[in-house]
């Protein structure tokens, strides 16, 4: 695999980086579509092991290598479904054409809980609330009522967890981190 | 498929953004515009839910990133580094075998939660077909013919000669048989199922799922008298000299040539007489005698209670009562039991609301009738906050 033009190794820490930080989404989004959490084990494994020997693809920056990656599963995936007989209710043809919009509505889902994760993990528990009870429907009045604090405060919080996000997500910052590293050596 | 995949990678980034009221009005703007699209809307609220992030988080902390790369790194040296063994420090390997267990007990407890109601589906995986056409004619002898599964030839019956071909069922009398005596004919639809009839006059009638029309062919007499169980919609073709009268239990119907709409379930409280076009007369019947009547004008419609035996005439939107001949369910505040009530008879399925304050929410909107009824569930689902579960495909529990 290649990222910005070099050749990256299967066992250097900076593909252990992005398997580690990707891994575990891949899987849970495999294991929604298969309804099977070590099939899509074996199944995202077998995803890396491709991406990694992917020569032609130069990766510039994250978000186009989890889009590589999203593919790569989701491919696997449907091979994987043809395989299991007991899928007969719809006919090959129909059952892609469901698993397309399937497949994407589960990377929105993916992709959303990364990020409000993320912006949670930064913070305090306080901030993890906030946001709980926003996903539950309450207004900011209605938090900063549950919670016995200004809506002020409640604002702030959420600016404050979206700041965190966009510094540790932002856009693209495994370029940054990819740049350091090439420079580096 | 990329594309795709990119586009919801910058929707995450609004869906997230709205959560922390962080978007700024450009980002409000591309989240209104992708939510203008009703399946968006659900799917956002399907996301943003509470429960459904907590489940992911905890899945999340369930999977084992750096077992999972020890597995890789393990199978990769394997590949690609023949001879070169890299060895598991004994800690690590204690680890693995201590991480497996816990996994293990992990999923044998997740798994035996799952089994206990694995007799269930939730909407997304359930699967249920539309309607399609089918019906049963039943000849004046008591033969019963499926029109489903019939070959397009037409069907001999008295002077009549019966044509049926994709969903439509004609009558057409042919001249030479004229002295031949009228037949009592019966056309039956199941539930799921649909079909169209024109009568040997030219009357058209769509009839609903899980209905029955009787009729003579042909008309003979001073009327053309019909009994219909169930829902239908006719399109009279226009004779002054011979009213043409749909007699449903305890209500007939009084037409000249006009367009309307029956909905006369013998399960069902009302009868609900809905005109599109013309002038009908709705007379209420008991013991066969007129009792009530009203006469109704275009976009009028009468309800017919069948218990208090009284009649209420008032202006409708008649979409909301013709819509299922259009492919479409429309309704306007309705309540979710006769909504439901509705939708099942053309889906075949069962539906049991589990818990009464569910009964009463109300529904307004078009949705299509040759999908899945997965579309209409869901949308129930994400619009009313209610819990769906299904069992077989076949049988709808409806709870909070």
């Amino acid at each position: 695999m290649k990222l910005a033009g070099k050749q990256i190794d299967y066992n250097s820490s900076l593909f252990k980086d992005i398997f580690e930080r990707l891994f575990p989404s891949m899987c849970l989004l495999a294991a929604r579509i298969l309804k099977d959490d070590d099939v899509a084990k074996d199944i995202v494994q077998e995803a890396f092991v491709k991406l990694w020997q992917k020569d032609n693809e130069d990766f510039t920056d994250e978000n186009t290598l989890r889009a590589y990656l999203y593919v790569l599963v989701k491919n696997a995936c449907i091979s994987q479904l043809r395989k299991e007989k007991h899928k007969t209710n719809a006919s090959i043809d129909e059952g892609l054409t469901i698993g397309d919009q399937e497949f994407l509505n589960e990377i929105l889902r993916e992709e959303t809980y990364q990020l409000l994760r993320e912006a949670i993990n930064e913070l305090s528990p306080k901030a993890s609330k906030v946001v709980h009870l926003s996903l539950k429907g309450y207004s900011n009045q209605e938090i900063a009522d549950e919670l016995d604090v200004t809506i002020n405060t409640i604002k702030t919080v959420k600016k404050r967890a979206y700041k965190a996000l966009k510094e540790r997500l932002g856009a693209e910052y495994i370029i940054i981190l990819l740049t350091q590293f090439i420079n580096f050596f | 498929m990329r594309k795709g995949i990119d586009v919801q990678i910058k929707n995450a980034k609004l869906l997230a953004g709205k959560v922390l009221d962080s978007l700024n009005k450009e980002q409000k703007e591309a989240l209104s515009e992708w939510e203008k699209s009703a399946q968006n809307r659900i799917l956002a609220k399907d996301i943003l839910d509470e429960q459904a992030f907590d489940h992911w988080n905890q899945a999340f902390d369930g999977v084992d990133a750096s077992e999972q790369w020890e597995v890789f790194l393990k199978r990769m040296n394997k590949e690609y580094r023949r001879g070169k063994s890299v060895r598991m420090q004994v800690y690590k390997a204690v680890a693995s075998i201590a991480a497996v267990l816990v996994i293990g007990i992990a999923l044998f407890v997740l798994f035996q939660k799952h089994e206990y109601k694995s007799q269930y589906q939730s909407v997304v995986e359930a699967s249920i077909g539309p309607g399609s056409s089918q019906a049963q004619l039943i000849l004046n002898s008591g033969q019963v013919v499926d029109l489903e599964g019939l070959a397009s030839e037409s069907i001999d019956e008295g002077s009549m000669s019966i044509h049926n071909k994709e969903g439509i069922l004609e009558y057409q009398e042919s001249d030479a048989k004229k002295e031949l005596p009228s037949m009592m004919n019966t056309l039956k639809i199941p539930r799921g199922g649909e079909y169209q009839l024109v009568l040997p006059d030219g009357t058209q009638v769509w009839l609903n799922s899980d209905s029955e029309l009787k009729f003579n062919v042909p008309f003979t007499g001073k009327e053309r008298r019909v009994q219909l169980r169930g829902e239908a919609y006719f399109d009279v073709a226009h004779n002054a000299n011979k009213p043409f009268i749909v007699e449903s239990s305890g209500q007939s119907v009084e037409v000249l040539g006009t367009e309307f709409n029956i909905s006369a379930y013998p399960e069902d409280l009302n009868i609900i007489t809905t005109l599109v076009e013309g002038k009908v007369l709705v007379e209420q019947l008991l013991d066969g005698q007129t009792a009530m009547h009203e006469y109704l004008e275009p976009n009028q419609q009468t309800v017919l209670n069948k218990e208090t035996k009284n009649i209420f005439k008032h202006d409708v939107e008649t979409y909301l009562y013709t819509s299922w001949k259009e492919g479409r369910f429309k309704f306007d505040n309705e309540p979710l039991e006769s909504f439901l009530t509705k939708v099942a008879r053309w889906y075949d399925v069962d539906v049991f609301i589990t818990d009464d304050s569910v009964k009463d929410i109300r529904f307004t909107g078009d949705l299509p009738r040759y999908k899945d009824m997965n579309n209409i569930l869901n949308i129930i689902e994400a619009e009313m906050s209610v819990h769906i579960e299904i069992e077989d495909n076949k049988t709808i529990y409806v709870s909070r």
